[in-house]
């Protein structure tokens, strides 16, 4: 039951909530700098394009001549989109209200509820409220239509508050499913990996293979996305009010009963007792006298039914195991790995999938991401890993060993994918046989040798302390930096390699053009805009590309394969050394 | 007269112009309790890296167990740490943090695992073994982690603050299984604020303040020390080591 004057304890929480967020962004360079770029960006360009049509607004433009019709699908995609991040961020990193105990002993859950919901709404807000008011003081003021200053701040308004509503409440009964059904608790990691890759796919699959206008049709009878009638209701642009109406009393109607839903789904989860994933995690025969050694299964039982990595000696063995148990039941330390696989993997798609199927590109960025994945997944933070447990692991266990094992568990869990997605990336490219077999015993070597630069990378960037608030403190991923160091590491020079397989022509004018005819432009401009004397320097990069263009192709296809190859191992073993030396002699704090 | 477990040799440590450990001199007769005391911040925890080879002191020396502490991997097989956090994985479960750091330590064996189960039987948390750590209390870890911590027998085992969170049976059964410790021949180090216990089971006490080690002699003659009535305790005589104004400390006494 929901005390008395529950509306303003609720606001007083979720302002005080919302102040708190604002004082970490001050402490936490990323997330400032996260903030900035998100929010900073399209501020940036509104700004510009104000700027520019200022008073050079074209003689023929009339607003009357537009309408919103055509956008309302993708204001309920852009809704969608919306749910999908309020839900994992309520689902994995605002779960509880902070200081659960004193708040819920304080106030009723409804007024807790009300503050979490408040404070991220007042998040989003703040993320996406600079442009839309720029944006809002900028059609005010090219087309005179000071309307919109009302009306898109409105529909802005409503459209966050009604998709907060709905992300929370999927991402509470997300986590209530996890606290109350055991299936759900075992299986999480890879329900959640299932859901989130499910996402990816159709998102990248909306955007590239298939026709996204029936869907875009489809979505724009959902009444959310008519808020952009509201917005567009101070201008002349054409729009529906009856519509836009409809649309605000449905995104209204949302937060009411969203809201309502929401309580109850907090209610059962904060007071829940949680059932215990671990529940039948060993298998009964662990222990069983007439198995006896549970110390040689435990682990290995407890990656069941997923076959374990333990090869070779007994700590390499133990360690391979551990790295991957490690990472199924801590799969959220893998989110930083994703960011820059999607930012590599859209336009590699766009560019490389088209009607024709998929192309040489993106066999070549297969090989390149693939050879990476063993290495970015298990071995970028091999000592920030260990956790609290890293003193003993230092006391414990011999240093080759750590190391071994670490690189095992790519290599074991690794390997055949590398191998099977490499094989369908070439065969869908349509490439010979022979060139399949090519790519993939390079993306596998490329694998092998990026595991030990991965390492060292990890090693020289560790990453100790958590970097998530609330809920999420004990996430541990690897550092943005490492993770950008080792994929320019090993992405840059395998893929690289893989289109000297491929278009070793292509490879060549390519060089040619980056080492010599880029920097020969480049220099040549300086030249003649600045008054610089490098004509002689810019004619000597011209010459360069065209010396590499001259060399004949195979032999450059051979002589650029072995340098790179070569340069690979050299790189890959003293990556290997230098891990294993900065185990044995780490020093803790 | 024992061979020596732990010996140090000016054994110091400096972070930037701060002296954590200055000039430490002791020796640890093996199968011995040396209950090392001192303030928060004194330099216990720094003092105990070096042994363990953590940490590498700024300058003087020591062995453990006869290894140089500059020598990590020969000190392995030889020592066993429980830092004042339980180091311990919390998705997996006790069981599989046993696997684990067994596996590290290349034992397996019948013989290990029964000590292990008796270990676990004797602090009553065999039941709860197959439980993932992070279903468990603070005693309760702190129990894992002595196991994992002694499991191998080593020669020297360095224990800081074990007995915390611990309730007072569990506490009990602790002191009892140190004690069995030094029966097998095991040397142990103790840090702990918890005097009574040192009182009840070290041989010998070391008290470090602002890095320099200020005393040590064993319990009952650093008690005597602090009042020579014979009344005096070893809190009194923590008490006045430990005192910027040795006034303050008869007052606390």
């Amino acid at each position: 039951m929901a005390e008395r004057g529950w509306p303003r304890h609720g606001l007083s929480i979720g302002l005080f909530e919302f102040r708190r967020t604002l004082r970490s962004l001050g402490r936490s360079k990323r997330q400032l700098i996260g903030g900035l770029a998100g929010s900073g960006l399209p501020t940036l360009g509104i700004l510009i394009a104000w700027y520019f049509l200022r008073g050079n607004v074209p003689a023929g433009f009339n607003p009357a001549d537009y309408a919103v019709a055509g956008m309302r699908g993708q204001v309920t995609v852009a809704w969608l989109f919306t749910i999908f991040l309020v839900a994992q961020r309520s689902g994995s990193i605002r779960p509880r209200i902070d200081a659960q105990s004193l708040m819920l002993t304080t106030v009723s859950t409804r007024s807790a509820t009300v503050g979490l919901w408040v404070a991220e709404t007042l998040r989003v807000l703040a993320y996406v409220g600079t442009p839309v008011i720029l944006g809002a003081l900028a059609i005010t003021d090219l087309l005179g239509t000071p309307g919109v200053l009302l009306t898109v701040p409105l529909a802005t308004v409503l459209f966050v508050a009604s998709a907060v509503t709905v992300g929370s409440l999927c991402g509470y009964l997300a986590v209530l499913a996890v606290a109350r059904i055991p299936f759900v608790a075992r299986y999480k990691t890879w329900l959640a990996g299932s859901i989130s890759l499910l996402v990816v796919a159709v998102v990248f699959g909306a955007q590239t293979v298939i026709d996204v206008d029936p869907l875009l049709e489809v979505l724009a009878y959902v009444p959310v996305g008519w808020l952009i009638d509201l917005a567009a209701l101070g201008t002349a642009v054409q729009a529906n009010a009856t519509l836009a109406a409809v649309g605000a009393a449905v995104a209204l109607g949302v937060v009411v009963a969203g809201g309502r839903a929401i309580e109850l789904t907090t209610e059962r989860f904060w007071y829940a007792t949680p059932v215990s994933p671990a529940g039948t995690e060993t298998p009964s025969h662990v222990g069983d006298e007439a198995d006896g050694h549970w110390l040689d299964d435990a682990l290995t039982a407890g990656l069941s039914p997923f076959p374990s990595p333990a090869f070779g000696p007994r700590p390499t063995a133990r360690v391979a195991t551990m790295t991957v148990l490690h990472t199924v039941r801590n799969p959220q330390r893998l989110t930083i790995l994703m960011l820059p696989i999607f930012v590599a993997l859209g336009p590699l798609l766009g560019s490389g999938v088209g009607a024709d199927g998929v192309s040489v590109t993106v066999a070549i960025g297969a090989v390149a991401l693939l050879s990476w994945l063993p290495g970015g997944v298990f071995a970028l933070n091999p000592l920030g890993d260990q956790q609290a447990v890293l003193p003993t692991t230092l006391i414990a266990a011999d240093p080759r060993a750590l190391v071994h094992g670490i690189a095992l568990a790519g290599f074991v869990y690794g390997g055949p994918l590398v191998v099977v997605l490499t094989v369908i990336a070439g065969v869908a490219a349509s490439l010979s046989i022979s060139t399949v077999v090519t790519l993939t015993a390079l993306a596998a070597a490329l694998a092998v040798i990026a595991a030990p630069i991965c390492l060292a990378v990890g090693v020289i960037l560790p990453r100790f302390s958590a970097i998530s608030v609330g809920q999420a403190d004990e996430v541990l991923p690897p550092r943005l930096s490492a993770v950008i160091a080792s994929l320019a590491l090993v992405t840059l020079p395998g893929g690289y390699l893989a289109s000297l397989v491929v278009a070793p022509e292509t490879a060549q004018t390519l060089l040619a053009g980056v080492v010599g005819w880029l920097p020969a432009l480049v220099l040549e401009l300086a030249s003649s805009l600045l008054s610089l004397p490098l004509s002689g320097t810019s004619a000597w990069f011209a010459a360069l590309g065209e010396r590499i263009t001259g060399v004949e192709t195979a032999t450059f296809q051979y002589g650029m394969t072995g340098l790179l190859a070569t340069s690979g191992v050299i790189l890959a073993l003293a990556g290997y050394r230098y891990t294993v030396r900065t185990v044995r002699t780490f020093e803790l704090a | 007269m024992a061979p020596t477990a732990i010996r140090t040799r000016n054994l110091r440590k400096e972070y930037g112009t701060t002296v954590a450990v200055d000039d430490v001199d002791f020796a640890v007769p093996e199968g011995t309790i040396y209950g090392f005391l001192g303030p928060n911040g004194a330099g216990k925890t720094t003092t105990m890296q070096m042994l363990t080879g953590l940490t590498t002191p700024t300058s003087g020396s020591g062995t453990v167990a006869g290894v140089s502490l500059d020598d990590r991997d020969g000190l392995r097989p030889h020592i066993g740490y429980l830092p004042e956090e339980p180091p311990l994985f919390e998705e997996v479960t006790a069981r599989e943090q046993l696997s684990y750091i067994a596996g590290l330590r290349d034992c397996s064996g019948t013989a290990v695992e029964e000590r292990i189960e008796t270990l676990f039987d004797r602090l009553d948390l065999l039941d709860d073994i197959d439980t993932r750590i992070s279903d468990y209390s603070k005693g309760m870890r702190q129990k894992v982690a002595f196991v994992q911590a002694t499991f191998h027998n080593p020669a020297v085992v360095f224990l800081d603050e074990p007995t915390s969170g611990l309730d007072p049976r569990a506490a009990r059964t602790l002191r009892t299984l140190i004690t069995e410790l030094t029966d097998n021949g095991t040397t142990v180090f103790l840090s702990t604020h918890i005097l009574p216990v040192v009182e009840e089971l070290a041989d010998t006490v070391g008290v470090l303040y602002e890095g320099s080690l200020v005393a040590e002699a064993s319990p009952q003659e650093l008690a005597r020390q602090a009042d020579e009535s014979g009344a005096g305790s070893l809190e009194d005589a923590f008490l006045e080591l430990t005192a910027d104004d040795p006034m303050a400390a008869e007052t606390h006494g």
